[in-house]
This record gives structure tokens, C-alpha cells and sequence, in this order.
């Protein structure tokens, strides 16, 4: 089987490593950058809990080979907050209950995140329809649609 | 889930490629449909051919009165559509509904096509556009009529050595409409049971229907078709309440959509009537400048 190099941008950082044609985005972000946040839930695109955001758009890294990523710019659930240093919406899910077993979290978080980064007020079918790609079986959603209203309430504040 | 991938630098590496290879190759773009069948119905591939950074077929542009979208065009790219979506809100709505907005990313235009299934939401759109596919290899460019190009379920015209290059149907002029809903057993990340979109070209001083095409995601078997005696019901007829309902009354003739797990046949009928229903009720009222 052929390997490949690729260079490719993961929260900030460059990397470059060899990779097998059919690994996917998942595989290389999991098991070789130890980036354990986007999870490996039914592997056909289904259940949305491995989305990520690549060059601003979110895809499901279960459906992506890592060789589709080369020269593109990733963001996953580490990159935009820290323990130390939360992002709002991490911060308005905890706030809210919005996080139950937490195995869509990331995600959740991340479709969130992509959609206030062009529309900072969204109405409430806005957001249902920006997480729609990713299931949780927790929550009812109810919990996670505030924590998401919250948060892009406080964005908006921080930014006047 | 094992193979090994080919990455073309550009369309001619690609087309030298698939040339040489006859067999054992699959084009993979947004992975929405290949991932699928590897992981779940265990499909075997040697090789596959990564096309999703061949960014010069990946466009929607409008020239010559012809509407051009390159077959790498993502499902999503819909949404940005102003010149095209005003008249054509079918592209858009198709974006909307399409899977989960990360699928709506992923999956392209010519993946969706050469799916030719029921559930390929962008099929009763192009045929009721009256679409054609341009189709490229080594040799030669051809174009084929999207209901020719679909020939059976799960096979499309796509001969040795082709790729779907780009689709093409006229660009909307003033009058000119074109919609599409979907309905299905969830309200989103749904396959369509029943999924219609309609075209119709309007003298708006009149009224009257000037040209009216009609596609189902399924019509008489599992795959997508025009309903030419509901098409024919309003051609010449001003776009009016009875004029609608009699065009509604002639599906019963021809569309006979089976039975699955999804619906029964009687319900998909009556789900496609009021579908479509819907679809010309509010043409009407745009004809009406409501």
C-alpha cells in the first residue's frame, strides 16, 4: 500500500508526516497527533461526532482520507480553548448542562463555533440546522441550542 | 479498509490515468458515498483516484444564457448563489435539506449524479432544469441528456475512461422558476421517501405557463423521473387554482412509486401530490407578484 507526505496545518501548526492512502482524517488526528477530541462514532457520516473544521467549512473526518487534507488548515475541539482559557462557547455549555455524556461535544462545539463566525446572532432554526450534522442522544438538543444562544450572546457583547 | 490512492495533479493526469486503468478504480471526491460502501457494505476497492482538490472543476458560472457547474462543485456551494438561486431556489433548497450541513460540504455535484439513485436529492432538480452532462475522457467531449445519463439505478452512462465533467441547463430569465421539497420519516438528515421539483416558465402579464417540467425522486420505479402528463396538464394554461388541481389529478396516471420500508405507495402518492401541490400554489402566487 502507498504512503504519502503531507503537510498540513492542525490548529496552528504545521506538520508533515507519511501517511497510508486509505487512512482517514480521523485515523491521523486520533492516533497519530493524539488529538483524542473528534470521536470515532459510526464511521460512515452518519452520527457527525468526528466533524472538524477544515480551510472554514465543517466536514466529518470519518469520511476524509488524510491525503484530502494535504495543504489545508484544520481546527479541532483543542485548538480553540484551553482549560486555563476557555472559549465562550465551551464556557456557556458547562454554564447551561449542555454536555451529558459528552461524546458529541466537540462537535457540537465546533459546528457552533463555525456557524457565529458568519452569522453572530442566529435564530433559533439557524442553529438547529448548523448542528444538524451531529447527534446527541443526551441531551434532546434543548440544553445545547441555549448554551449555543448564550455564548453568541456574550460574543456579540465582547466584540462592542 | 484498504487501497491505494492516486493523487492527479490535474485533469489531464487524470483522465491519462483512468484511461490506463480499466478496472478496480474509483474516483473519490467528497467520500460521502465510497466511505459508505466500504465501511458498511464492505465494497473492495485496489485503488482509488483523490479528484477533490481539482479545483478548476469545481465552479458555478454563468455564460452564454447557460448555467455551468463544474462536477467538483460541493452540495453547499448552492448557498452562495445569488445570481442563479433568486429564480432557481431548487439549488438552494436542495443545499439546505441536503444530509447534515459537514455532508452538504463534502459531497459534490457529479457524486451526487453518478449516484443516479433515488435518493440523489439533486436529480429531480436537474431534470426538471432539463440538465445536460458533459462527460470527458482522453479522446473525446460528449454531452448527454441527464435522463439519458441515468440509466438505471445505481448506473449511470459513464463509459471507459470518463468523468463527469460538468452540468448545464439555462440560466434563469424573468418567469422562470424552479423549486424543490422534500419529504422523509425525520425532519433533517433524512433520505427523501418522496423528494419532487418542478421548473416552470411563466408570462407573468398572463399568467400563463409557457414551458413546465415535473420530476420526481422516483416515479414509476426507484428512479428519478419526469411526470410528462402533469407537465402537460399546464402548458398554455394560465397558472389558477383549477388549473393546478386537474394537473395534480393526472399523477395518479403515472406515478406508481413501489412500496418500501420507508412508505407505502399510497402514501408516497399522496405525499408527491401534496408536495407538488405546494410547489405550483406558490408559483401561482409568485406569477401573482405575491
Amino acid at each position: 500500500m502507498s504512503k504519502h507526505s503531507i503537510t498540513f496545518v492542525v490548529n496552528r501548526k504545521k506538520h508533515t508526516l507519511r501517511v497510508e492512502s486509505h487512512e482517514t482524517l480521523l485515523r491521523v488526528l486520533r492516533d497519530r497527533l493524539d488529538l483524542k477530541g473528534a470521536k470515532d462514532g459510526c464511521g460512515t457520516g452518519d452520527c457527525g461526532a468526528c466533524v472538524v473544521i477544515v480551510d472554514g467549512a465543517i466536514v466529518n473526518a470519518c469520511l476524509m482520507l488524510a491525503v484530502q487534507a494535504r495543504n489545508r488548515k484544520i481546527e479541532t475541539i483543542e485548538g480553540i480553548g484551553s482549560a486555563k482559557k476557555l472559549h465562550p462557547l465551551q464556557r456557556a455549555f458547562m454554564r447551561e448542562g449542555a454536555v451529558q455524556c459528552g461524546y458529541c461535544t466537540p462537535a457540537m462545539i465546533l459546528a457552533a463555533k463555525n456557524l457565529l463566525e458568519s452569522n453572530p446572532n442566529p435564530s433559533q432554526a439557524e442553529i438547529r440546522q448548523a448542528i444538524s450534522s451531529v447527534l446527541c442522544r443526551c441531551t434532546g438538543y434543548t440544553k445545547i441550542i441555549r448554551a449555543i444562544e448564550s455564548a453568541a450572546s456574550e460574543m456579540r457583547g465582547s466584540r462592542k | 479498509m484498504r487501497f491505494d490512492a492516486y493523487l492527479p495533479r490535474n485533469e489531464r493526469q487524470l483522465l491519462l490515468f483512468i484511461a490506463k486503468r480499466k478496472s478496480g478504480v474509483m474516483l473519490f471526491a467528497g467520500g460521502t458515498d465510497v466511505v459508505r460502501a466500504m465501511q458498511r457494505d464492505g465494497m473492495k476497492l485496489q485503488c482509488v483516484v483523490d479528484i477533490s482538490h481539482l479545483e478548476k472543476l469545481r465552479h458555478i458560472v454563468v455564460r452564454d444564457d447557460i448555467v455551468r457547474v463544474g462536477a467538483l462543485t460541493r452540495i453547499s456551494d448552492f448557498k452562495n448563489q445569488n445570481a442563479v438561486e433568486n429564480n432557481y431556489k431548487a439549488l438552494r433548497e436542495v443545499a439546505d435539506s441536503f444530509g447534515g450541513p459537514s455532508v452538504a460540504n463534502m459531497a459534490t455535484v457529479g457524486g451526487n449524479i453518478c449516484a443516479a439513485s433515488s435518493s440523489a436529492d439533486l436529480l429531480p432538480v436537474l431534470l426538471a432544469l432539463d440538465a445536460s452532462v458533459i462527460l470527458r475522457s482522453l479522446w473525446r467531449e460528449r454531452t448527454a441528456k441527464i435522463q439519458d445519463f441515468l440509466l438505471k439505478e445505481g448506473k449511470p452512462d459513464l463509459r471507459a475512461g470518463e468523468i463527469v465533467a460538468e452540468v448545464q441547463f439555462e440560466a434563469p430569465k424573468t418567469g422562470m422558476f424552479s423549486e424543490f421539497r422534500k419529504i422523509g420519516r425525520r425532519r433533517s438528515l433524512f433520505m427523501a421517501t418522496v423528494s419532487v421539483s418542478a421548473f416552470i416558465d411563466l408570462d407573468l402579464e398572463t399568467t400563463k405557463v409557457k414551458r413546465a417540467r415535473v420530476a420526481f425522486n422516483a416515479l414509476r420505479d426507484r428512479m428519478p423521473g419526469r411526470a410528462e402528463l402533469v407537465e402537460s396538464a399546464l402548458v398554455e394554461k394560465k397558472l389558477e387554482r383549477k388549473v393546478i388541481e386537474k394537473a395534480i389529478s393526472k399523477l395518479s396516471k403515472e406515478f406508481s412509486a413501489p412500496s418500501d420500508c420507508n412508505a407505502s405507495a399510497e402514501y408516497k402518492l399522496e405525499a408527491a401530490k401534496v408536495l407538488l401541490e405546494e410547489q405550483l400554489n406558490h408559483f401561482m402566487e409568485q406569477a401573482r407578484g405575491g
